[in-house]
């Protein structure tokens, strides 16, 4: 029972991702190779279990930040690490399936591909990470919680800031491209923190401590803000770099706008369930009445689910069609 | 609180690191220009993008006017900054000719669509050989699901090692 807040989650991230990356798959241009559709939509569904991963890590590591115990949380952190690094190899394989769609994929391709892009770096570091998040967890286990919690949540935070860097090393003195990076980065730091700390918060006891609550409410509030902001602030500087369409115009007339709004939507519908846990719910979990915090976190937790899964849809969907 | 600011300056850190551009590139013009008539065969074809294209993989073809045929010259485009260009062979018929693009973005996405030009006057040229198609088939690789397969069971392996490892210690 404690696992379902999360097996809720992991099925409508993937299902999400799955459907919507089916759906907006490019269609094939004559004349050249083109990578089947499923290379696209296994990227997208990987990129979902990353993140997925990534959350749980974040969540696990932020427990004692919450004031909640981490006892026995070890073996989840060394599963989360392990997944987040199979992801990554498995996103590297289909990246570079995707790079030279006509060619078969052989060790030596995987090789040329790092070589020659950053995106098949990033992933490489990325398993790299993983495995040292996996090491200090069977260490923190051996030594039976031995190891402050800074370092594994730093080394969290790290796995999700790296993607969004990704191909941004061109030396372009371009602020849009700086406040978008920034914008981008603080986005998915936030929504990750958000999503990993209420599973955290549910994971923690059922029925979480009021002083759990009130310090996760006030994170929850933080984030919100911040996933916002930023999320509207990138998806805009997107939009207006569209060459010939006006932003407006865009935000409905293709995927990758009409998956914005759909991202907005789902912030719409998170900003109302967390006004409702906080001047409903948590009142009366604070005044000792028992409340119906899990249910509607679960709630919150599929929208947070259905977001990320357009998400990781949405950063592989060109902007013109 | 000191651990949200530990988290802000790695975020600042590692982007004062780079200096980024947008991640998803976009189509800005193409050379024939899109929907242009030209009198005479182009020597070569150029398609610009509103951010860098990584060096790669960067593919232009063009089609003849019976959908199939192709004309370019090389088998990879040769970037140019914002820009790819493949050298033309001279064209044949005259009609609407297609280019075919598919180039990797900075970030490592492909980014792929298409363009026309017409061609008013006929040329002398004739088209590629078809050779290309299918003639990399053979390169002795394994397929995607076999890699997949291979990382599921090293995950399965690792898991198992990872669940063994951290039992906890009973003291």
């Amino acid at each position: 029972m404690r696992a379902l807040p999360f097996v809720v989650l992991a099925f409508v991230v993937t299902l999400t991702a799955a459907l919507v990356g089916v759906v907006t798959a490019p269609s094939a241009v004559p004349g050249i190779p083109n990578s089947p559709a499923a290379v696209g939509v296994g990227i997208s569904v990987l990129r979902g279990v990353f993140y997925l991963a990534a959350l749980v890590l974040l969540g696990v590591h932020l427990l004692p930040a919450l004031r909640a115990a981490k006892a026995g949380t070890q073996p989840i952190a060394a599963c989360a690490a392990l997944i987040l690094g199979a992801s990554a190899l498995g996103q590297l394989v289909l990246q570079s399936a995707d790079f030279r769609p006509e060619r078969p994929v052989t060790l030596a391709s995987i090789g040329e591909y790092v070589a020659l892009v950053d995106a098949g770096k990033a992933q490489v570091f990325l398993f790299a990470l993983a495995v040292a998040l996996a090491v200090l967890a069977v260490l923190d286990a051996r030594r039976g919680g031995g190891i402050a919690p800074t370092l594994p949540l730093l080394l969290s935070g790290a796995t999700v800031l790296v993607l969004p860097l990704v191909g941004h090393a061109i030396d372009q003195p371009d602020w849009r491209g700086r406040l978008g990076i920034v914008a981008m980065e603080l986005h998915v730091l936030g929504a990750l923190v958000w999503t990993g700390g209420l599973l955290a918060v549910l994971f923690s006891a059922r029925d979480p401590a009021a002083v759990v609550l009130d310090r996760f409410s006030t994170v929850a509030g933080i984030c919100l803000a911040l996933v916002a902001v930023t999320g509207v602030c990138f998806g805009l500087l997107q939009l207006d770099a569209v060459p010939g369409i006006p932003w407006y115009i865009a935000l409905f007339r293709n995927d990758y706008g009409l998956l914005l709004c759909a991202k907005l939507v789902c912030a719409l519908a998170l900003s109302g369930i967390g006004t409702a846990m906080r001047y409903r719910v948590l009142p009366g979990v604070l005044s000792g009445a028992r409340g119906g915090f899990a249910r509607l976190a679960v709630v919150e937790l599929a929208v947070m689910g259905l977001a990320i899964g357009f998400a990781v849809v949405l950063t592989r969907t060109p902007l013109q069609q | 609180m000191k651990r949200a600011l530990l988290l802000a300056a790695l975020v600042l850190g590692l982007t004062g690191l780079t200096a980024p551009a947008f991640a998803h590139n976009t189509f800005v013009g193409s050379s024939p220009g899109n929907g242009a008539t030209v009198g005479s065969s182009p020597k070569q074809v150029s398609v610009t993008f509103g951010e860098p294209v990584q060096q790669g993989e960067n593919r232009i073809s063009v089609l003849g006017p019976d959908g199939h045929s192709q004309w370019q010259a090389q088998r990879l485009a040769t970037v140019d900054g914002d820009s790819v260009r493949v050298p033309l062979r001279e064209l044949g018929p005259a009609g609407r000719y297609t280019i075919a693009y598919r180039v990797i973005s900075a970030d490592g996405h492909p980014v792929s669509g298409t363009a026309t030009f017409t061609l008013s006057a006929p040329g002398h040229g004739t088209p590629a050989a078809p050779e290309q198609a299918g003639q990399s088939d053979t390169g002795g690789g394994v397929p995607v699901w076999v890699w997949a397969v291979g990382v599921v069971v090293l995950l399965a392996v690792a898991i198992g090692l990872a669940l063994r490892l951290t039992r906890p210690v009973r003291k």
